[in-house]
C-alpha cells in the first residue's frame, strides 16, 4: 500500500499499534513496519506530527521516561477517549473492508 | 556539537519559530528518534529519511491548527465575556445612565459588535479556515479595545468619588489583561498562517 492511500488511516494504525503499551516514536514505527510485514513503510517524519495531532485531540496521552543509562524519550499511551476510539474505527474499517470486498470480489 | 543531527536539528528549530513551546519539544524528540536510527544507518541517512525540516514543521503547523484556533478562540470569548460582565457591573455600581453621546455608542456598538465577530469567529473554527477567523478575531479585537476605551472614559465622567475611581481602574486594568491574552493569541495564530501560507 502506498503511504498516499496510508494517510487516511495514519490516526487509526497508530492507535491499533500503541493499543495497551506505552510506547516511543520509533518503536511505533518500527512495530508498524513488522507487523504489516513491511508493507507500511512511512516516511519516519510523517509520524510525529500525528501523534502531536492526535495528544491534541485527546486520544493519546505523552510522558517522558529516561531508563537507566539509556536515552531520554517520549512515550505514548491511548486515553480512555483514544480506547472509544480506536473501538469505533476498527469497526468502522470491518464495514468498510467488507464492503469493498464484495465489490471487488464480484468483479474478481 | 556538530554533524548532520545538529545541522538538521538547527534547521529544524530555524522552521519551527512560529511556535517556540512546539519547537523545544518536538527538538528533543526527534533528536532522541534520529540518534536511534544514526545507530543503526548513520547520521546522514538518519537525516535523510526523516524528511525536510520545511515539510516537517508545516505537519507540526497543521496537526496544532485545530489547538490553536480554539485557544484563540477561547481567548476571545473571555474577553467578550469578561468586558461584558465588567461593563455591566460599572454601570450596576456607578449607577451610569444610558445616554445618546458618541461614548455610549462606541461603548455599547463595540462590545455588539466584538460579540457577533466572536461568534462568527466560533463557527468558522471548526472548518479549519485560518483566514476568515484571523478577519473576524481581529476586527473582534479592535472593537473591544473601542469598547472598553469609551466605556472606561464614561466610567470616569460619570464617578466622583474614590471608590468609585478605584473600581474603573481595576475593572479596566483586568479588561487590559484580557486583551494582551487576545492580543498574543492572534498573535501566535498569524505565524501558524504564515507557516501554512503556500
Amino acid at each position: 500500500m502506498s503511504a498516499e492511500m496510508l494517510k487516511g488511516h495514519l490516526d487509526a494504525v497508530l492507535l491499533a499499534t500503541i493499543g495497551d503499551d506505552a510506547l516511543h516514536g520509533y518503536a511505533i514505527i518500527e512495530a508498524i513496519r513488522a507487523r504489516s510485514g513491511g508493507h507500511f513503510d512511512l516516511p519516519e517524519g510523517t509520524i510525529y506530527p500525528a501523534l502531536h495531532r492526535l495528544e491534541l485531540a485527546g486520544l493519546l496521552a505523552s510522558r517522558w521516561v529516561q531508563p537507566d543509562g539509556g536515552r531520554k524519550r517520549r512515550v505514548y499511551s491511548l486515553t480512555d477517549s483514544g480506547r472509544r476510539s480506536l473501538v469505533e474505527r476498527r469497526a468502522g474499517w470491518q464495514s468498510f473492508a467488507t464492503g469493498i470486498d464484495r465489490v471487488l470480489g464480484a468483479r474478481a | 556539537m556538530n554533524g548532520p543531527i545538529a545541522a538538521y536539528l538547527n534547521e529544524l528549530d530555524d522552521v519551527l519559530a512560529f511556535d517556540p513551546s512546539l519547537s523545544r519539544r518536538v527538538r528533543d524528540e526527534i533528536e532522541s528518534h534520529l540518534r536511534d536510527t544514526a545507530d543503526r544507518v548513520g547520521e546522514a541517512a538518519a537525516v535523510r529519511r526523516f524528511g525536510r525540516p520545511a515539510d516537517i514543521a508545516r505537519a507540526y503547523a497543521e496537526a496544532a491548527l485545530p489547538d490553536r484556533l480554539r485557544r484563540t478562540c477561547v481567548a476571545a470569548a473571555m474577553l467578550g465575556g469578561g468586558t461584558l460582565l465588567l461593563m455591566r457591573l460599572r454601570t450596576v455600581v456607578l449607577d451610569i445612565q444610558g445616554s445618546a453621546d458618541p461614548l455610549t455608542w462606541f461603548d455599547r456598538g463595540g462590545l455588539l459588535a466584538a460579540l457577533m465577530c466572536i461568534g462568527a469567529a466560533w463557527w468558522i473554527a471548526p472548518r479549519r479556515r485560518i483566514a476568515p477567523v484571523r478577519r473576524w478575531l481581529h476586527f473582534a479585537a479592535g472593537s473591544l479595545a473601542l469598547s472598553v476605551g469609551a466605556s472606561l472614559v464614561r466610567a470616569f465622567q460619570g464617578a466622583s468619588e474614590d471608590r468609585a475611581h478605584a473600581l474603573i481602574v481595576a475593572t479596566g486594568l483586568v479588561e487590559l489583561v484580557l486583551l494582551a491574552v487576545l492580543m498574543t493569541q492572534l498573535a501566535r495564530l498569524d505565524r501558524y498562517a504564515r507557516r501554512l501560507a503556500p
